[in-house]
């Protein structure tokens, strides 16, 4: 099933900004249990947000989510409707037909205000949230099977016979360092080209000096950080002669996305479940979110390390951007931190799975089914 | 241009871990007058031991001092001895506020017993700490006869209180309470002394001192004006008791009493047998001789040889706290990533071994880390690497030795053909009974604080 990402800015009706967020963070500290929206219910979401925004006068709303949005919508009419009627009920143009008119207006009005992504990264493309409820179950039962006597003689019997490690295959060995050298070496000459100029020089001492981190500020946008898993929501302006260089770069990503037979992780970064860059605002602003694996500092720490010309090229189209760049790794966290906006809602529907666990998971049962399911299964079992 | 550290302006203990200093005391104290503590501090500063080379003798061999001294401060202590505001403002955060706050416990695995309010010491029911005093020697003579000197010099001055001492007290064949050899791998520093010895990461000075560059190519932020700033780090200390019967008894329970067993699965736990061999490179069987040759007993890497975790396993202390080039697809940007999370290890054992006569007594480790940037460095190996139940793929697995596992469901993956061994519900071995950060400022920035900044 294909995975979309849905993103909607509303408008907040005037004087309803406070208690909108009152409600949306009373939402938030208890996303389970909340009498507003049981998210667990509404099997088409993998992650949702709710991000309140210039001074609460509007909302950002996002899902990760599975099919088309009119039947996601639907189901969060059908199974949330207290929800919509006390969140979105705040914002300008609700509708406020009833019955089916209602479903019809919500719908349109939502895709009215809602914005396509310009790159949308998916770790494991085309598995749906029960897709990966399933397999997430599978790898439990089996791993609980092999912990049990009656694993035992099978394990036995096949450890009598050795694995020979695999020698790896010249060719193949050849063609991926190809592919490396490509991507490691002319996508970014291809960024730095259509992207904006990023000094290269190394300056002189004095200026290398860097402050602080405003730590005030981090923890603030970190004090819920879990183990598992977080959100991240950027907005950063866009410098307005820099927005077609902008459009080309992420034109450039979202290609490479989109190929196939990726390795779950988004230009080497490997703890990202999904990830989106949205051009909102009719060109001003940059919306990148992400719901990612591990505390902020590993996950930004890793973002620099493994794809600074990726960031140099898209946020150095947008104002107050570090000189130097993303490897001027103290003021790149800075500049996250200056435009980094905590959501007040966050769901996850699997919370305690990272993206190498689903992964992982996903190739166990692949393998399993192959076993099971497909003609040479059916032989092997034959032949016994 | 390689770095050319300050060597006579950089405390010794940062640069060395005294290998030939058996016994020490740490002196925790806290300041009532800021004026007698700042003249306290001139008298002894010409007592505090810099890590310029040591005299070398006709024959020359180095003479190794048979006493050190160092000392490190609090933020509050650096506030109660008077430096002013902007230099107290413009120290990390994490300094200023010190190992606290119930969502850095929860990363840090300072919860249940562990939790701040259960400290001997730095937590928010026990005394302040402002300065600690650390003393090394030789002997049990001269260690006592050491304490007894500052002592008296305290006494004599007034104004500061010895809140606390910690004695800590080495092990014979350098080895930790539950038995392996502690301390092998260490970062060598680039500029340092010391020649790195084979398989050693040579790692920016800046990681490890302030005012030179580190493995971003920058020159991080130091506390101002840069006399206090420069030629300083941070320290970490943190008293962690190990529950020696507890682990004892879980390997005994995992290995069905079997001995041979008890030993390997103890080493699959640390990734290393106990006399230090790594089973990187001898996975069958303990090498004595290999755990002590330190040309050989770190030279090992995991991507190449062992990527599935068959030797070394995955989730083990040595490959957690340590990923080497074994902790991304790639090798070459798993060493940057490693390089960036370092840190230098001073621990030393305090409490005496294990045995039926001792074995209610306390004892542990009082861990020491050095490290420039205690968010990036200790706290992100302590919260990413060795609290994540996710490290590396890993689904519930956090650090078997030193980790967090009061939820009663951490499990220790053994990757093993043709099954892996899974060995579920691993108990705490290992509790936090007192956690502080310090600031160790260089001999300049010691006269600077004496003078009231």
């Amino acid at each position: 099933m294909s995975q979309n990402a849905l993103t909607v800015t509303l408008k907040v009706k005037a004087g309803q900004g406070d208690t909108l967020r009152a409600l949306l963070c009373e939402i938030g500290s208890d996303i389970r249990g909340n009498q507003y929206i049981r998210f667990a219910d509404l099997h088409t979401i993998h992650f949702s947000r709710f991000v309140m925004l210039d001074n609460y006068t509007r909302v950002l709303f996002t899902t990760t989510h599975d099919g088309p949005v009119d039947e996601h919508l639907q189901e969060f009419i059908d199974k949330a409707p207290l929800a919509v009627e006390t969140i979105f009920g705040k914002c300008e143009g609700f509708p406020v037909t009833t019955g089916a008119d209602f479903a019809r207006d919500f719908k349109q009005w939502i895709g009215d205000n809602s914005t396509p992504a310009n790159v949308f990264f998916k770790a494991y493309p085309g598995q749906s949230v029960n897709a990966v409820y399933d397999t997430i179950d599978l790898r439990e039962k089996i791993e609980a099977l092999l912990n049990t006597p009656q694993a035992e003689p099978l394990v036995a019997l096949i450890a009598q016979y050795p694995i020979i490690p695999p020698k790896p295959n010249p060719i193949l060995t050849a063609v991926s360092g190809v592919v490396g050298t490509v991507l490691g070496k002319i996508v970014p000459l291809i960024l730095s080209f259509i992207g904006p100029k990023i000094s290269q020089e190394r300056t002189t001492e004095a200026s290398e000096k860097v402050h602080a981190l405003d730590n005030d500020s981090l923890y603030s946008l970190t004090e819920r950080e879990s183990i598992v898993q977080n959100e991240l929501t950027i907005i950063s302006k866009i410098r307005p002669e820099l927005l077609p260089n902008l459009k080309n770069v992420l034109r450039l990503l979202e290609f490479g996305c989109e190929l196939p037979g990726g390795d779950g992780t988004l230009s080497g970064v490997s703890t990202i479940h999904f990830a989106r860059w949205v051009i909102i605002d009719g060109g001003t602003n940059l919306l990148f979110e992400s719901n990612y694996d591990g505390i902020w500092e590993s996950y930004i720490g890793e973002f620099i390390d493994r794809a600074y010309t990726g960031l140099d090229a898209i946020w150095g189209c947008c104002e107050k951007y570090p000189v130097r760049g993303a490897r001027d790794a103290q003021a790149f966290k800075q500049s996250i931190i200056d435009h980094q906006i905590r959501a007040e809602v966050f769901y996850s529907a699997y919370p305690h799975n990272s993206v190498k666990n689903i992964l992982n998971d996903l190739a166990i049962g692949q393998m399993i089914r192959k076993v099971l399911n497909t003609q040479a299964g059916e032989e092997f079992f034959r032949r016994l | 241009m390689t770095t050319k550290l300050d060597n006579a302006d950089i405390q010794g203990i940062v640069l060395s871990g005294y290998a030939h200093l058996n016994e020490a005391t740490y002196l925790f104290l806290k300041v009532d007058s800021g004026e007698k503590g700042r003249q306290w501090l001139k008298q002894i500063s010409a007592d505090i031991s810099s890590a310029a080379p040591w005299l070398r003798g006709i024959d020359n061999r180095a003479i190794k001092p048979s006493t050190q001294v160092n000392i490190a401060f609090t933020h509050a202590g650096l506030e109660a001895l008077g430096l002013p505001k902007d230099s107290l403002d413009s120290f990390l955060e994490e300094f200023c506020e010190g190992p606290l706050g119930e969502e850095r416990s929860k990363l840090m695995g300072d919860v249940d017993e562990s939790a701040p309010e259960n400290w001997e010491l730095g937590g928010p029911n026990t005394q302040p700490i402002h300065i600690m005093l650390m003393l090394f020697a030789a002997t049990d003579e001269s260690l006592e006869a050491l304490q007894e000197h500052y002592e008296v010099t305290l006494r004599e001055i007034g104004g500061i209180t010895i809140v606390h001492d910690q004695a800590a007290s080495r092990l014979d064949d350098s080895k930790e309470h539950f038995g392996f050899r502690d301390g092998v791998s260490q970062p060598a520093i680039e500029g340092a002394l010391n020649p790195p010895t084979p398989g050693q990461d040579v790692i920016k000075a800046g990681e490890f001192v302030l005012g030179y560059r580190n493995e971003y190519d920058l020159i991080p932020p130091m506390p101002k004006p840069d006399v206090l700033g420069k030629n300083g780090t941070y320290l970490v200390y943190r008293k962690l008791a190990q529950n020696v019967g507890t682990f004892r008894q879980f390997l005994n329970e995992a290995a069905n009493g079997d001995p041979q067993l008890v030993e390997l699965i103890g080493a699959k736990l640390m990734g290393r047998w106990k006399s230090g061999a790594p089973l990187a490179l001898t996975p069958d069987g303990d090498d004595p001789q290999l755990g002590q040759d330190n040309q050989r007993n770190n030279n090992f890497r995991f991507a190449e040889t062992d990527p599935y975790g068959y030797r070394t396993p995955i989730g083990s202390h040595v490959r957690r706290s340590n990923p080497r080039d074994g902790i991304e697809h790639d090798p070459t940007a798993s060493v940057q990533t490693a390089g960036r999370h370092r840190i230098l290890r001073r621990g030393r054992p305090y409490g005496p071994p294990f045995n039926e006569q001792t074995a209610n007594e306390a004892r542990g480790t009082l861990f020491v880390a050095i490290n420039a940037d205690i968010k990036r460095q200790f706290e992100f190996v302590q919260q990413r690497w060795v609290n994540d139940a996710k490290f590396a793929g890993l689904y519930s697995d956090p650090d078997p030795m030193a980790g967090d596992h009061s939820n009663g469901n951490s499990t220790m993956t053994i990757q093993h053909w043709p099954i892996r061994k899974e060995i579920r519900g691993v108990p705490r071995f290992v509790t936090v009974k007192a956690s502080v950060y310090f600031f160790v400022p260089s001999l300049t920035a010691l006269a600077f604080i004496a003078n009231g900044g």
